[in-house]
């Protein structure tokens, strides 16, 4: 189910979801990875 | 139809066998042959658990096959993994499969007494005029006298080796730079953690850290020596008057207690005590952070060395010697226990052929020690002798098959040079150190011990770190813990 | 066919259940067991500690599985939602990495990153002026709780993920396409297709992980400390210390089946629940 990506009415609200749902796991894959990656490099 | 009935079959059955074994009580366990007394029958075979020793990939099977040469017996070493070792030698027990042989360190040692299930050397020992008579250090065997489950003292067990005991090392290179000497005294001390907080500029410097305020067993005051000074804060027999008496609420712990909090807030102490593991303050010493660390003794001064330089080349560790007002502790001796005559039919044939042996000064010292020759130590053609690299992990050389080389509680002629780093740290404990005995077991202290221990541990951390004052915290403690305590002094002083 | 299978169950799962008598005994390594009715019993609920103990056992654990509920079904309809099949497997992937650690190791993650001592989250809120002073986290009655439900959640989620998203790819797509034609946006889809779909795997997952709610041991263990033992000792972490020194078999038993006892209650009790609500359980 994807819709056309774009500004225009009836499409914006999917665009803008899309945006923050993208930053969202954007910053929760940073708080998976980060503690990991610096425990690593700090044990090196 | 036949579903059915096989069905129903299998499930009466199964409801009738569970009943049974519901009902039915344990099996027996242990042999009921006669039991030996004559000192020159020697075993064909001994069972052993043990815990301290080589792994089995490094040559443990070596050393029982070396033995059983030496001498003609089976030697059968078992050695769970570290951290179960306590839960499997008690499911043995349990199970009717009790070793002849056992490892048994702190509480253990004197709870396994107390219910019989060891066997008393006491008559052995005296009577006996073996090699290990002349060359062992008579202290170490005494602090293996305990009370038996009858209440009369015995010597259950033989001391595995020194009890060894944390000392305090300091990094001589930042003493060296800040023009300070080994301090004498506790305001010396304090003086010395003042100026290394504040070394070189730096603002991450931790003056002195440890593996906690409070050690989770008996002996319980090795860490933060500087500062307990005379404090006992835990339950002992007044030698004056003979009585149990719990050192908590005594002068000179709520001392220790106010001395402690006012390093704490000065930040001197790792702000972050409580929550430090062996290994979280080990990495902080590696680390270039850390000014005085509380640790064992011995062989951990070489490690601690070789890591510390990795990080920081220039740097240099030495144990400081105790302050005038304290000294070191010394734990008592890990045994080394003959399992009663109801799992054992010849204590006295194995106390002569494999404790006296492992302790004859030569050969046989010399294998539970250092190993099997040519497997974990070999002779140079020039006459030394050296040990060689670990079969598991040989970048490492082989420091001990059993018994740790530096505490041997025998004078041992070990043809193995020691490192000056060992023998160094392990001079200054042994200058100023008290050994203590093993804490008293009953059922009472059983039952209550382990709440004691708690609420004693969360007291002094609260007091340490600013949340009570010492008046305060001691009050607490005997407010909270006044049920465990009255229970286990009337168990102990009647 | 069969009969292997019951041989198992019957062997590792029935009659190992007749070692419930031993709670009603004495039975230490040198004492067969003896007999004493409840007295293990009146002593567990005598200790003071035991009930708070039970009490963070049920604070802790029930918490958790709600945060567990919520945040896994709530990430797997938004994982969902990601066009890219590529960009999809990556985040899931990335997200149940952390269940693989070990808790030991987790623990030592959370431990630097919450010191005092350049602890990247203190250092984080005292540049932007949130606190004065580092706040020693991990011994603070007031922030453990709340830290062990985060590290749970950082760990867990992204696993618990796995069988909604599993679930969801389950529904039929005719579904979504009449949706759409009846004029049905994304959201109101997913609120009355997606979640309606979903209900029996959340039932499910819920009251299997009610069941395991006493079982809550290591996560606590290696985040615990003497200064904050109110709040996060829990019924194992407590026999565990009492059980060090104290080799009674008896008493462990006895702590067991109450524990049993407790989760039958809570499991029996949640289904008769969801029945009343949804007219359907799952026992």
């Amino acid at each position: 189910m994807s819709q056309k990506f774009s500004f225009k009415k009836g499409y914006r609200g999917r665009a803008i979801f899309v945006i923050f749902n993208t930053i969202f796991f954007i910053i929760v894959m940073a708080t998976m990875l980060i503690p990991i990656i610096k425990v690593c490099v700090d044990s090196l | 139809m036949k579903k059915n009935i096989v069905t129903k079959a299998a499930t009466i059955a199964t409801a009738l066998l569970m009943t049974v074994s519901f009902l039915s009580g344990c099996t027996g366990t242990g042999t009921t042959s006669e039991v030996n007394t004559d000192p020159n029958v020697k075993p064909t075979e001994i069972t052993m658990m043990i815990d301290t020793c080589m792994t089995p990939e490094n040559g443990l099977q070596q050393v029982a096959d070396k033995y059983k040469e030496n001498t003609g017996i089976t030697l059968k070493l078992e050695k769970p993994d570290h951290n179960q070792y306590y839960e499997k030698v008690g499911l043995a027990f349990a199970g009717g499969t009790a070793p002849n042989v056992l490892e048994l360190g702190s509480i253990q040692y004197p709870t396994f007494a107390s219910q019989g299930a060891l066997w008393n050397m006491a008559d052995a020992y005296a009577s006996s005029d073996a090699p290990v008579k002349s060359i062992i250090d008579e202290a170490y065997v005494d602090s293996l006298r305990i009370p038996g489950m009858d209440g009369t003292e015995g010597l259950y067990g033989f001391p595995l080796a020194k009890g060894g005991g944390t000392v305090t090392y300091v990094r001589q290179d930042w003493l060296d730079k800040l023009g300070l000497s080994a301090p004498t005294n506790y305001n010396e001390f304090l003086d010395m953690l003042r100026a290394f907080k504040t070394l070189d500029g730096r603002s991450d410097i931790i003056p002195i850290t440890a593996a906690g305020l409070i050690n989770g067993e008996s002996p319980y005051e090795i860490y933060l020596r500087e500062f307990y000074q005379d404090a006992k804060p835990y339950i002992y027999k007044d030698e004056a008057t003979g009585k149990y008496v719990d050192g908590m609420s005594e002068a000179p712990m709520k001392e220790a207690l106010q001395r402690m909090q006012d390093a704490y807030k000065e930040g001197l102490i790792d702000p972050e005590i409580v929550t430090n593991k062996t290994s979280t303050c080990r990495d902080k010493f590696y680390a270039d952070l850390v000014g005085c660390f509380n640790y064992w003794a011995g062989s951990w001064a070489k490690t601690l060395d070789e890591n510390l330089v990795t990080t920081v080349p220039d740097a240099k560790i030495t144990a400081l010697p105790a302050i005038a007002e304290s000294w070191y502790i010394e734990r008592p001796s890990t045994s080394i226990s003959i399992t009663s005559e109801q799992y054992t039919s010849n204590p006295i044939g194995i106390y002569k052929y494999f404790i006296e042996y492992m302790h004859d000064g030569g050969e046989g010292q010399m294998l539970f020690t250092r190993g099997v020759e040519n497997v974990h130590w070999k002779k140079n053609d020039d006459g030394t002798t050296i040990a060689l690299p670990y079969l598991e992990t040989p970048d490492k050389d082989v420091e001990k098959s059993y018994m740790a080389p530096e505490l041997s509680c025998t004078k041992f002629d070990d043809p193995i040079a020691l490192d000056e780093r060992v023998t160094s740290s392990l001079e200054t404990f042994y200058n100023n150190r008290k050994l203590v005995p093993y804490p008293p077991v009953n059922d009472t202290i059983n039952v209550e011990n382990a709440e004691l221990d708690t609420i004693r541990k969360e007291v002094i951390s609260k007091v340490v770190l600013g949340q009570l004052s010492a008046e305060e915290g001691i009050k607490e403690y005997e407010t909270r813990a006044n049920s465990q305590i009255s229970a286990i002094l009337t168990s102990l002083n009647g | 066919m069969f009969i292997p299978v019951f041989a198992q169950l019957w062997v590792f799962h029935y009659w190992p259940m007749a070692g419930i008598r031993f709670a009603f005994t004495k039975y230490t390594p040198f004492i067969q067991p003896q007999y004493i009715g409840f007295d293990n019993f009146t002593r567990l609920f005598n200790e003071p500690r035991f009930w708070s103990a039970f009490n963070n056992t049920l604070i802790l654990s029930i918490g958790n599985l709600l945060l567990s509920m919520i945040f896994s079904v709530g990430i797997a309809l938004l994982i969902n939602e990601i066009g890219n099949a590529i960009a999809k497997k990556f985040v899931q992937t990335v997200i149940y990495l952390p269940h693989f650690l070990s808790w030991v190791v987790v623990a030592a993650i959370f431990t630097i990153i919450l010191s005092t001592q350049g602890g990247f989250v203190n250092d984080l809120l005292v540049k932007l002026g949130i606190i004065d002073e580092p706040i020693y986290f991990m011994a603070s009655k007031d922030h453990w709780r709340g830290i062990w439900y985060f590290i749970n959640r950082w760990k867990e989620t992204g696993w618990g993920t796995i069988i909604f998203l599993a679930a969801i790819t389950g529904i039929s797509p005719d579904l979504y396409e009449a949706a759409e034609i009846d004029g049905a946006g994304r959201l109101k889809q997913t609120w009355y297709i997606t979640i309606p779909s979903l209900m029996n795997t959340i039932l499910v997952v819920f009251i299997l992980n009610l069941a395991k709610v006493m079982n809550v041991f290591e996560s606590v263990f290696v985040l615990y400390n003497e200064m904050v033992y109110d709040v996060s000792d829990v019924i194992k972490t407590y026999t565990y210390r009492v059980g060090l020194q104290n080799n009674d078999y008896g008493y462990s038993t006895a702590v067991g089946l109450f524990q049993s006892v407790v989760s039958l209650i809570l499991v029996t009790g949640a289904n008769w629940f969801s029945e009343k609500i949804n007219g359907r359980g799952i026992v």
